[in-house]
């Protein structure tokens, strides 16, 4: 049974790059614009894994974060956020929040499926 | 994860079955400290577990522990899923001694 | 996974980079001390390789890592970019570019067209570093040390110990994918897993972890990319990663370095070992001295040599690989323990990581491990000196053929158990007493063929010689299928020499036992086999001065077994440390039964016997140690001592001593030559606090009493 990704970004381009490199490797993946959007769409299917960005409107990726981490199904749901380089502050606090771990962007496309397969296999 | 509880002669019998995985790693514990309550002599049939990861492995041992110290005994009952055994093997559990408190070489882990 | 699909990411990705590279040579021209921009320019490049790299585009990957290197050697500032290197660079940019497009188009590209500014690229890396003598040193180091930080190749093992954060299932991670991850540098072996801090069922967290995992790492990969693999647990976590083998080789380091810098083949530097001269043939060559001259020091060589082996025989030992492998990785693992204990005292130097719980605790878990491994080295240090008895087996073949020949007996002897372990100094000095057991059996056990046949067995008589460990102890047991040991001719001969005075009420062991006493002997006439003055009673003593014991089993015509019990090592022994006065003694704990304290009337004196002191009912001679050993002691009353009740054969003493101080293992040490053997003293010990303590030897002690 193939395992599904929720991938979070208010960007579309990045939606679709990280939806095309995941579904390339075997992944069902269902895409959010925002935290609130995600935590929607995690109501009503089952979720291996999250990869978030962080900047984001609505719910940002922190406070999705801890929301997730608050609720029974996703408590110990593997969680990825999306950082750049120069946000080490906001890497802190993703990892005080709840994170599984990070990609720096620019990511590899590779090194994203990578990542995700270290988490679900 | 899902179980039942029976008396079988002297010793009461767990099945469970399903993922002994984190997320029923709560029901675990109670279930392990019911039947530990209830006989002296437990076994803990795992044919029917599907996976399992450390969380349900350190309950296992944490119930062995403890029966170590009561005069109790738990054993497991097999054979198990090959999920289970690479879950095992992953997790560095398959081992030669038992631990400190294993006086009577009964640990569940010993690799046959 | 298909990645074709992925290029055209990658190509747009590369595109953007590989303007950035070109914008940015150009104004490097304009301004070279301009670090930041040489930092970017570093990156793109960078970024290109690996990118290109993980989608299986090596061309690109391989072209823009030489770019990158000689970035990498202007950012360090080892060279200096000039009008020159940056040409160079710019027209490989351009190259850049078509190989990138010709993914994109999906067109092969002819990586041939690179070479040429491959080579100026190399060429001007090295001149520039080379004319630069204040760089050139640190440049040759930079190349000629690689990754696996290990010249001449090989993997490097790694000592990695993890205790996962507590917290990591919450954090959504599995600890055991750190496992996994590891898997993916190399051979992940050994692995324990520290299960001694799960809590108790009713107490346990369930979503916690509590185990710690050592293990070892055989890889290529350097330290930094293991540390890599914890990045997202080393919050909270326990990590230590320590190399714990440097790659050996036979050749000499200069060797090596030839080869390593290619400038011989390892073949050449083999062959040309083969061929160094031996030292003599060299100074003879150089008319320094004579052939003669060398073999006649040759010969004295030879000599000493023999002599050595001579030598070392008594004093050095046979080990197993595996002990002594053991061994060394426990030590390895003491190593570990070490820098764990250094990292926590140094607490506040120490990243946050590496030390999580408060340093006091953690000392502690450090000493129980501490501890833990000490015994595991003493266990694995006295089993280097455990040999098979099997060697010793084998020399009994010879002697059985020779005495069953000469004998006019068929003997065959069958040996069973030659991997049981004995200690050394046990081993050694057994090899007598079984030779004097194997030549009674054969001279006095056995019947002649005829007989045997009259008696309706076979013609073939079998020896058995065995050894088992059981317990505590190893048994070697010699048996035969004889005539079994004759009951009244043993009485009436032990009557006649006035060993015995009266053999009513007997046991059948106790008149077996006959035999073992000194000046029995049962042979009507003296044979050259076991006639020689050593008698029966010179086995037992010499099998008793190592603790050992023998007893004797005996079926009419069906055999005798003589089984002797070996302690499984001489040197350490569980012991009851006692005191009297001032001093401990050790009293070996094989030999202590139970201790009391009497009540005020236990303790009676009975005519002829001595003291007694009365436990349950039973009266059991009274020692007291301080009379004994001639010595000063806090109590002289019985009621106010302990009485440790001892066993010697199937007789109780009582021992009295001041106070108990406990039971603890200790290793037996001999007193050494300027002590005179003292009866009641099997040996010295030192205790925990460095204080000597004595051993007493239970067996001198009753006996000197008796006397």
């Amino acid at each position: 049974m193939s395992k599904t990704v929720l991938a979070v970004d208010d960007s579309a381009s990045m939606r679709q790059l990280v939806g095309f490199a995941l579904k390339e490797a075997g992944y069902d993946v269902i895409s959010a614009a925002h935290g609130k959007e995600a935590l929607e769409k995690l109501s009503s299917a089952k979720i291996d894994i999250v990869i978030t960005d962080l900047n984001m409107p609505e719910m940002d990726g922190i406070t999705l974060i801890k929301e997730l981490r608050s609720r029974p199904n996703s408590r110990f749901t593997p969680i990825i956020m999306l950082t750049t380089e120069s946000q080490d502050a906001k890497k802190l606090e993703g990892k005080q929040a709840g994170a599984s771990g990070w990609l720096v962007k620019p990511f590899n496309p590779v090194d994203l499926v990578d990542s995700v397969k270290r988490f679900v296999k | 994860m899902q179980y039942t509880i029976q008396m079988e002669e002297e010793s009461v019998v767990v099945d469970l079955s399903g993922n002994l995985t984190v997320e029923n790693a709560a029901a675990l514990k109670e279930v392990l400290m019911s039947a530990l309550s209830r006989s002296q002599r437990i076994i803990v049939n795992l044919e029917h577990v599907e996976d399992a990861d450390l969380s349900g492995l350190q309950l296992l041992c944490s119930a062995h522990r403890i029966s170590t110290h009561l005069n109790k005994n738990v054993a497991l009952a097999g054979p198990c899923s090959e999920t289970f055994m690479e879950a095992l093997e992953t997790a560095g559990f398959l081992r030669h001694d038992g631990c400190s408190l294993d006086t009577q070489k009964t640990c569940l882990w010993k690799r046959a | 996974m298909d990645f074709k699909k992925l290029f055209e990411v990658f190509v747009e990705e590369a595109m953007e980079h590989i303007e950035n590279l070109e914008e940015g040579l150009l104004q490097l021209e304009k301004s070279p001390d301009d670090a930041e921009l040489l930092n970017s320019i570093f990156r793109a490049a960078h970024t290109i390789k690996g990118s290109s790299g993980s989608l299986g585009l090596k061309d690109i990957s391989r072209f823009t890592h030489i770019k990158e290197e000689i970035l990498d050697a202007m950012r360090n500032g080892e060279i200096v970019p000039d009008k020159e290197l940056i040409s160079i660079l710019l027209e490989g940019v351009d190259l850049l570019k078509e190989m990138v497009a010709a993914v994109s188009e999906e067109i092969v590209f002819d990586f041939n067209r690179c070479s040429g500014v491959m080579k100026r690229i190399k060429e001007l890396l090295e001149a520039r570093r080379t004319s630069d003598p204040a760089y050139s040193d640190s440049a040759s180091t930079s190349r000629s040390a690689p990754d696996r930080g290990c010249i001449g190749g090989g993997r490097m093992t790694y000592m990695i110990v993890f205790r996962p954060a507590a917290d990591l299932f919450r954090r959504g991670i599995n600890p055991a994918m750190i496992l996994e991850d590891l898997r993916s540098l190399g051979d992940v072996f050994d692995i324990r897993t520290h299960t001694d801090d799960i809590p108790f069922l009713s107490e346990i967290d369930p979503e916690s972890v509590y185990i710690r995992w050592d293990l070892k790492l055989e890889t290529d990969h350097d330290e930094s990319a293991i540390r890599e693999k914890f990045a997202f647990v080393e919050d909270g976590s326990e990590i230590l990663i320590s190399p714990i083998k440097a790659c050996t080789g036979e050749i000499p380091l200069v060797g090596q370095l030839l080869v390593e810098n290619n400038v011989v083949s390892r073949e050449d530097v083999e062959e040309a070992l083969k061929e160094q001269k031996k030292l003599g043939q060299i100074l003879v060559g150089k008319g320094k001295t004579t052939e003669y001259e060398i073999e006649k020091i040759l010969e004295k060589q030879n000599a000493q040599k023999a002599e050595s082996f001579k030598k070392s025989i008594s004093s050095s030992i046979r080990v197993d690989l595996k002990k002594l492998d053991n061994l060394v990785n426990l030590v390895g693992e003491m190593v570990i323990i070490h820098s764990m204990f250094q990292q926590t005292l140094s607490g506040g130097r120490v990243q946050s990581n590496v030390v999580s719980a408060s340093a006091a605790e953690r000392c502690d878990a450090i000493f129980s491990q501490l501890q833990r491994i000490g015994r595991d080295i003493q266990e694995s240090t006295m089993a280097l000196r455990m040999l098979s008895v099997g060697d010793v087996f084998q020399r009994f073949v010879r002697l059985v053929r020779e005495l069953s020949s000469s004998k006019g007996k068929n003997v065959d002897l069958v040996i069973s158990g030659e991997e049981t372990e004995l200690d050394k100094g046990v081993l050694e000095r057994i090899a007598d007493p079984l030779v004097h057991l194997i030549r009674n059996a054969i001279d006095h056990g056995i019947e002649t063929p005829d007989e045997r046949q009259a008696a309706g067995k076979s013609a073939r008589a079998t020896v058995f010689l065995r050894a088992y460990q059981q317990g505590d102890a190893v048994y070697i047991d010699v048996e035969d299928d004889g005539r079994g040991l004759n009951k009244d001719r043993i009485v009436k001969k032990a009557l006649e020499k006035g060993i015995l005075s009266d053999a009513a009420g007997l046991t059948d062991e106790q008149v077996y036992s006959i035999i073992f006493l000194p000046g029995f002997s049962t042979a009507e006439k003296v044979t050259d086999v076991s006639g020689r003055g050593v008698g029966m009673d010179v086995v037992k003593k010499n099998i008793e001065t190592f603790n050992g014991s023998v007893s004797i089993k005996s079926r009419k015509g069906l055999g005798v077994t003589i089984s002797i019990r070996l302690p499984l090592t001489l040197a350490i022994i569980d012991g009851l440390t006692v005191r009297v006065g001032s001093e401990s003694f050790i009293i070996p704990i094989t030999s202590v039964v139970e201790s009391i304290r009497p009540s005020g009337r236990a303790v009676n004196t009975i005519e002829g016997k001595g003291e007694v002191v009365d436990v349950r009912g039973e009266y059991i001679p009274l020692i007291r140690l301080y009379e004994l050993l001639n010595m000063e002691s806090l109590k002289k009353i019985p009621s106010e001592a302990i009485v440790v009740v001892t066993q010697y054969r199937d007789n109780r003493f009582g021992l009295m001593v001041d106070d108990l101080v406990g039971e603890q293992q200790v290793v037996l040490k001999n007193l050494g030559k300027a002590t005179p053997k003292v009866k009641n003293i099997a040996g010295g010990t030192i205790l925990g606090d460095g204080r000597v303590a004595l051993v007493l030897d239970v067996a001198g002690i009753v006996e000197m009493s008796t006397n």
